[in-house]
């Protein structure tokens, strides 16, 4: 065993598949001497999973995770729980009242004198806070999402994309020379992006989601195009909002009794 | 296993009755961790069939055994789901981990665990889960630092917290 790794970076190297058949034999003979590494072991695999889920694991580690070894019930189990705390969570800081922490404003509040004056204050700033997002909201351009969701509309794309990138094919590692990189002009206005969809792939209906650090873009794909005995989908974005470095997708299948699956996952590097 | 075997297997483990139960319990949940890093779907079945097999085995084993029995345990797990791997075909993945599940009834769910946890610890799951927040290590830092905790203690309190949810979680959705 390499002394010089810490126990976390063993076990997490171990979970990606990365050690040697001795070390992974002498973590493994641990498992069943001690009891304190078991639950380190789930700890670490819990945040892989949630890394995972989050969209922040590097390709090649998000390829580790999509192996054979981590498609246990099991381990599908863990990560639909953790993507439904994601979704739960984003969804309820971004509509919940502040939290209630009993100190400096339970405590002014209590004081009938302050009571008038906080709530004009609050007044105020919600109003002024409402104008200044309507203002915002009618005065910003219309974002990546409804952007690619208009351009997507078969009538309204005029004329051919200006660049085809692809067909991507999933699973690919960043540094590899599978990966697909891209160079783009900043003048492209429409850019189509082909995305390779492993077999099966019959599902009545196709979503791509572009995930990056700041948000999740959910696109809703209708029809694939069978090409040359492949099967792709065709996602039509804005050259401007394709920003230069790591674009991760991920194609989901969903049914006609609407199971959702996921079916792959893809890497594209954007230079300009 | 016969009543006989599992006795001799304890006293193999330790001549202290409890401390052999103790032993036998890390043995076995070490094994069913093993068998399901390795891909298997049945880590119990694998785990309990491996402690059946080394029972048989003891009356001849142990008296010229040198070290640690759960080493032996080990080395015969590996062979049995070597066995278990061979026998089962398992379909092909075709859903990478974790299919997508936002369905309400599992919002509210959510909803009703988490006015269970104590406030901090709901506090530390939501942040922590926020995709609105810029992901990874420097979220983590940041988490670390407003809820005073070294990342090792973050890493197994989230653990532990989701540890206590999910039962909540399924049971909820049992009902509903």
């Amino acid at each position: 065993m390499r002394k010089s790794r810490d126990e976390i970076t063993l076990i997490r190297e171990y979970l990606l598949g990365r050690l040697d058949e001795s070390e992974k034999e002498s973590l493994e003979e641990r498992f069943v001497r001690e009891r304190d590494v078991i639950e380190t072991l789930a700890a670490v695999e819990s945040e892989l999973i949630d890394d995972y889920v989050k969209g922040v694991l590097p390709a090649a580690e998000r390829q580790a995770l999509e192996g054979e070894v981590w498609q246990t019930p099991e381990r599908m189990a863990k990560a639909a729980s953790a993507r439904a705390l994601a979704e739960y969570a984003t969804h309820r800081l971004g509509t919940r009242e502040p939290m209630k922490r009993g100190g400096f404003w339970e405590v002014v509040w209590a004081r009938p004198l302050f009571q008038p004056a906080i709530i004009a204050a609050i007044l105020l700033v919600t109003t002024l806070g409402a104008w200044l997002a309507i203002r915002g909201f009618l005065g910003r351009p219309s974002g990546l999402q409804s952007e690619v969701s208009r351009l997507n509309e078969p009538g309204q794309l005029n004329g051919e994309p200006s660049q085809i990138l692809g067909p991507l094919r999933p699973g690919l590692l960043r540094g590899e020379t599978g990966i697909a990189s891209y160079h783009i002009s900043n003048h492209d206005e429409v850019i189509q992006i082909r995305f390779s969809v492993p077999p099966p792939a019959d599902f009545a209906e196709y979503q791509i989601i572009k995930e990056t650090d700041a948000r999740v873009e959910i696109f809703k794909v209708v029809r694939p195009l069978e090409a040359s005995g492949d099967r792709e989908l065709l996602l039509n974005v804005n050259g401007r909002n394709l920003e230069p470095g790591d674009h991760y997708f991920r194609i989901r299948g969903i049914s006609d009794s609407g199971q959702v699956s996921e079916i792959a996952s893809y890497t594209l590097v954007i230079t300009r | 296993m016969q009543q006989d075997e599992f006795e001799r297997l304890l006293a193999w483990l330790d001549q202290d009755r409890d401390r052999a139960g103790e032993k036998y319990e890390t043995i076995r949940r070490g094994l069913i961790e093993m068998c399901r890093c390795r891909g298997c779907w049945e880590p119990e079945e694998v785990a309990d069939e491996t402690i059946t097999r080394v029972a048989g085995k003891v009356k001849d084993v142990a008296p010229t055994y040198m070290g640690d029995p759960a080493r032996y345990f080990y080395g015969f797990a590996k062979n049995v789901l070597r066995e278990y791997h061979r026998r089962t075909s398992r379909p092909v993945p075709v859903n990478p981990i974790g299919p997508a599940d936002d369905s309400e009834q599992l919002h509210m769910c959510l909803d009703q665990c988490m006015e269970l946890l104590e406030p901090e610890h709901r506090e530390l799951v939501l942040e922590y889960f926020n995709k609105d927040k810029k992901p990874g290590i420097d979220h983590r830092k940041s988490l670390g630092q407003r809820f005073k905790l070294k990342p090792e203690a973050l890493r197994i309190r989230i653990y532990r917290i989701k540890k206590t949810l999910q039962p909540c979680i399924d049971e909820c959705l049992s009902r509903t």
